[in-house]
């Protein structure tokens, strides 16, 4: 028998929302187990082996010397190395700080900036500090995505994304457009659809968690949101969420965006 | 005598990255700390700026495992700042909701993080060939608890139908219907959980600190009330929290900081303050878990956490059922509509599955955000943890290392520590001299 593909299942900065949804495949996990051997899951069990791994799939961003560390010696133990969800992909809530005055966040919280032993440093998504293979998206990860690529790898191929926005699947299932219609600030048209646009489902507008589609047409938007009343202050909040480091969003708000909203300021990790 | 260091790093089984250092000269402790060594986050600063509506799904990404405890404690303090009261129906599909974290949280912990350590296992997944249907019995019951977080969040972790007011949509009847079936296997389930954990032996161990939960003199809450002492019997309101009584401060070990209560007292909360402070209030068939399983209060062992847990899931099993008949016999009324706000000062105190939360806010007359301040469950306990590896750790110096090891994982574990919520837990280091 040919030996099972092994599976390493790992946390950096974030809410270990992506590893609890792996843990949410109750229905599936068993199955799952058939097929896979899972050598390193910290949060679920002991006994973890540190690689090598055939998948390593990766949750959370990097926000301090040590996990950049840590990372790039696991990327040497992976031969396919896989971000799951918003802040490994795109670095997440946390990438609010790169826009953002990072000694007053800081000091919001922990009332200091002076750390001896706590080095801050700003945030990273993985692909800044080691290649990455792929991405799974939506904060957090779409279990579902998760689920097909596993199967994917099995029969030796990668899924791809629907590069569709959210908004083709809310048509679809035949929701009311609230952006059009009711004058809600969604981010539907310009987030890549595959969470069957469940935010619109409920009455609610995207939220934009599962970052840009293909071609997202970032400044026709924008325009929109500004026609439907929102101020330059509302749409940067809506735009900056989840997905600061995100490649189309970043170019946008950087080199267009940044021109109309005066405050706008970015930061390198 | 020979000095000895513990250093237990990254503890497994629990949510988030901490290390517990425990330095032993002979059979004294020397030193011991709880090192919350998870990635420093920021929230309270994130959303000081942001529209009031927009902390709800932001600070829910504190912690997946407790994102419902978040975004209901941030929604709840947020409407108080603006001035909106939101109606019964709107507060029991809350409470309904926060039911579905509780069971999810709980049957995670119970079944997959705790039980492998009293049979033996690394966990879960290791245990499906000796005891599948055990396994299976716990992830139908997970499975119950995320469809109940489904149905009224829209979503198993960061729900995303929670808005000032109420809800963007409601279940239909046929949805309630399909979900109250579910909960009746849930609650079969459970009394099988309660014969599996009266086997059970847990470690003996007792530190007798103050400890907190909500209360309201009247029910078992988890969604609103005040604060309440066990030992002292003092009771403090929501928006009094930080008045001669919460104090935090920063270590430098720690992303977490640290909290006494009072002056400078080492204090607690967990399912089991709940229980002790508010076993009155359980409903008759939590109760007679709780008789089954030889639970004592007032109780001062954290192991029996576990065995509050196993309570907890019979009274909230019991209550999302009580709700979700009510709303079959009665469907839920549309009764979104826009509201007026005013400025204002918002705090709450709630119950995350893990122990008390506090969650405050400024908003100005705008609906900005003018100051945030969240206290989580485990940045609540990081001083009691620390206190309870100091006095459990002499108990042990005859065992082996590897027995002490794990029991010095166990007893963080019993806190379910979240430890991405604190650092907005754990790797054992013992150091024997």
């Amino acid at each position: 028998m040919v030996d099972k593909p092994k599976i390493g299942i790992v946390g950096f900065t974030g809410c270990a929302g992506c590893q609890l949804s792996i843990l949410n495949l109750e229905n599936e996990l068993l199955d799952l187990l058939e097929l896979v051997d899972i050598i390193d899951f910290r949060m679920a069990m002991t006994g973890n082996r540190k690689g090598p791994y055939d998948v390593l799939f990766v949750e959370g961003s990097i926000v301090n010397s040590d996990q950049e560390e840590e990372l790039k010696h696991l990327r040497e133990q992976a031969k396919v190395l896989v971000a799951i969800g918003s802040c490994a992909a795109y670095g997440g809530i946390q990438a609010l700080r790169s826009y953002g005055d990072n000694d007053k966040i800081i000091k919001a919280q922990y009332g200091k900036t002076d750390f001896n032993r706590l080095p801050v440093f700003k945030v990273k998504p993985i692909n800044k500090v080691v290649k990455v293979d792929h991405y799974l998206l939506e904060c957090p990860v779409n279990k579902y995505e998760f689920l097909d690529f596993v199967k994917y790898f099995l029969i030796g191929g990668t899924p791809k994304l629907p590069n569709t926005p959210v908004c083709q699947q809310c048509k679809a299932n035949g929701y009311r457009c609230i952006l059009v219609e009711d004058g809600i600030l969604c981010m539907g048209p310009v987030i890549q659809s595959g969470c069957n646009a469940i935010c619109p489902a409920h009455g609610m507008p995207c939220d934009g968690c599962r970052g840009s589609t293909m071609q997202a047409a970032y400044q026709q938007q924008v325009d929109l949101m500004l026609e439907k009343g929102a101020s330059t202050e509302d749409i940067t909040r809506l735009l900056l969420k989840y997905c600061g480091e995100e490649e189309q969003l970043h170019k946008f708000l950087v080199e267009k965006w940044a021109e109309q909203d005066k405050k706008l300021k970015y930061v390198e990790g | 005598m020979t000095s000895k260091t513990y250093h237990l790093k990254h503890i497994c089984r629990v949510e988030g990255h901490g290390n517990l250092l425990v330095e032993m000269d002979g059979k004294e402790v020397s030193n011991v700390e709880m090192q919350i060594i998870e990635g420093a986050r920021f929230f309270e600063g994130f959303v000081v700026g942001r529209k009031y509506d927009e902390a709800i799904n932001i600070m829910s990404r504190i912690c997946a495992i407790c994102s419902v405890s978040h975004q209901l404690s941030a929604v709840s303090a947020l409407e108080q700042c603006v001035d909106i009261t939101p109606s019964k129906q709107v507060n029991e599909f809350r409470v309904l909701l926060d039911h579905g974290e509780n069971l999810q949280s709980h049957i995670l912990h119970v079944g997959m993080l705790a039980l492998p350590d009293f049979l033996g296992y690394d966990g879960a997944i290791q245990m499906v060939p000796k005891f599948p249907n055990e396994v299976k019995m716990v992830l139908r019951m997970k499975r119950t608890a995320n469809d109940l977080q489904t149905l009224i969040g829209g979503r198993e972790i960061h729900p995303i139908n929670i808005k000032p007011g109420g809800f963007g949509a409601y279940p239909t009847t046929n949805q309630l219907e399909v979900m109250k079936e579910k909960l009746l296997q849930f609650k079969k389930d459970t009394q099988a959980l309660a014969d599996l954990f009266a086997t059970l032996k847990m470690p003996e161990f007792e530190n007798k600190t103050e400890q907190v939960a909500v209360y309201d003199g009247k029910s078992y809450p988890f969604t609103q009330g005040n604060h309440k002492c066990l030992l002292s019997g003092k009771e403090v309101k929501p928006e009094n929290y930080k008045k001669n009584f919460i104090k935090e401060e920063v270590r430098d070990y720690s992303t977490a900081k640290f909290s006494t209560i009072n002056k400078n007292e080492i204090y607690y909360v967990s399912p089991l303050a709940r229980v002790n402070i508010n076993h009155k209030f359980l409903t008759d068939d939590a109760k007679a878990v709780m008789k089954q399983l030889g639970l004592k209060v007032p109780n001062f062992n954290p192991f029996n956490n576990n065995i509050a847990r196993v309570i907890e899931l019979m009274h909230c099993v019991d209550e999302a059922l009580e709700i979700t008949d009510k709303y079959i016999a009665k469907p839920p009324k549309d009764e979104n509509k826009d509201f007026k706000i005013s400025a204002g000062t918002g705090s709450v105190a709630t119950e995350a599955p893990r122990g008390l939360l506090n969650h405050s806010y400024d908003v100005d007359k705008n609906g900005i955000i003018k100051r945030a301040d969240v206290i989580t469950p485990t940045a609540h306990n990081v001083g009691k943890m620390e206190d309870d590896a100091k006095k459990f750790a002499p108990m042990l110096v005859d065992k082996e290392e590897d027995e002490i090891k794990l029991l010095l994982n166990m007893l963080i574990r019993s806190y379910d520590p979240c430890i991405s919520c604190s650092a907005h837990a754990i790797t054992v280091n013992l150091r024997r001299k």
